[in-house]
């Protein structure tokens, strides 16, 4: 028997981010050096209501899920953390795609492997 | 018959794998601890396996030869034997921890800090403390954490996540805390007692130890310092917001 806990696709949510996450990786994406926690911070502030230790939770748990990376860098203000991006958007969007495909198809076996055929065929025909 | 009692030590095939199972998980425990990005947790958990599966062999031979010479019925044999020394094996390890972690910590951070007014802040108070100005040094981790050992050398171990998350007056408070704890001495004593109750059947005997009666003299030592327990305050509420 399958049973599927979570499944979401809605428009806000990538699959495997939280809105926050998603927030934060945003941000990330907009490349440059990297940003510090307080920066990431200090942007996101603008748009909503969060707090400074929400934010180094969520930039720890996407180096942590490794879709984040980081270096330790040192100022006269002694040590901190500078947060990047791993992939860009589109890497990071097509390994979501071929996670949740990958997910289905060890879920739901060959009925998901014909679902994607017709779909796909039905696609093309149009 | 008589020889081999008195031999004690004869290498059957069973002790044979035993003891290269044993120095097989000391091994992996070690590569694990050199290779991965492991909870402080699991990692304090590997060094204990670690030093369990490097002592068993040595306790299991020295045993059997105890057993040989005394000629008791526990010579060469397997199960008894393993009885016997499994248990001393713990305790050993046990005891081995408590001087083999803070040195596994001060020799894996090999970061000193190079914050240059926490530095000062350090230095100041250890002199005011009249204690000798404990090592400071960096831990990897995004996590605000701060802990302290006084063995042989005293130093403060201080996460980067601590720089980030809390103020420079909260962080003033958990230092001050930490050093009411070498002032104390007892940090590595308190440390390895929250140690062993996690990982070790000595938990028992680690119940001499009241912990917390340290931490909550370290705390009011830290507020009577700052005028005031808000940061200290604000600083564990942070710490504990993080989560693990």
């Amino acid at each position: 028997m399958v049973v599927v806990t979570r499944l979401r696709f809605g428009k806000r949510n990538l699959g495997l981010l939280s809105p926050l996450e998603e927030d934060v990786l945003k941000i990330l994406w907009r490349g440059g050096g990297g940003y510090k926690v307080r920066e990431v911070h200090s942007i996101l502030r603008k748009r909503r209501k969060v707090a400074l230790t929400s934010i180094a939770v969520i930039l720890d748990r996407l180096y942590q899920k490794k879709i984040a990376a980081r270096k330790i860098k040192t100022a006269r203000g002694g040590e901190y953390y500078i947060y990047f991006c791993r992939s860009d958007r589109r890497n990071f969007q097509e390994s979501v795609i071929e996670k949740t495909v990958d997910k289905l198809i060890d879920s739901f076996g060959d009925i998901a492997v014909t679902y994607f055929n017709e779909r796909f065929s039905k696609r093309r025909k149009q | 018959m008589t020889i081999a009692c008195f031999a004690g030590l004869v290498i059957d095939p069973d002790k044979l794998l035993l003891i290269i199972s044993s120095f097989s998980f000391a091994i992996a425990a070690l590569l694990a601890l050199r290779k991965f990005i492991l909870p402080t947790k699991l990692k304090v958990g590997l060094i204990y396996g670690h030093l369990v599966f490097l002592f068993f062999p040595f306790v299991l031979l020295t045993t059997d030869v105890t057993c040989g010479v005394a000629c008791m019925p526990c010579a060469n044999n397997v199960p008894s034997l393993v009885a016997l020394a499994l248990p001393v094996t713990v305790a050993i390890s046990t005891l081995a921890g408590l001087f083999v972690i803070p040195a596994f910590y001060t020799l894996s951070s090999r970061r000193e800090l190079h914050n240059r007014p926490v530095i000062n802040f350090v230095k100041e108070y250890s002199r005011k403390m009249g204690i000798q100005m404990p090592k400071l040094y960096l831990i990897d981790k995004a996590k605000p954490l701060a802990f302290s050992f006084r063995s042989l050398k005293s130093a403060i171990f201080i996460s980067i996540g601590m720089f980030e998350v809390l103020n420079r007056k909260e962080i003033e408070a958990v230092i001050l805390h930490e050093l009411a704890h070498i002032k104390q001495r007892s940090s590595m004593l308190n440390f390895s007692a929250s140690l062993m109750k996690i990982f070790s059947p000595l938990s028992l005997v680690a119940k001499f130890h009241d912990s917390g009666k340290e931490e909550a003299e370290a705390d009011s030592f830290a507020s009577r310092m700052q005028k005031t327990g808000t940061y200290l305050r604000s600083a564990k509420k942070k710490i504990e917001a993080f989560g693990d």
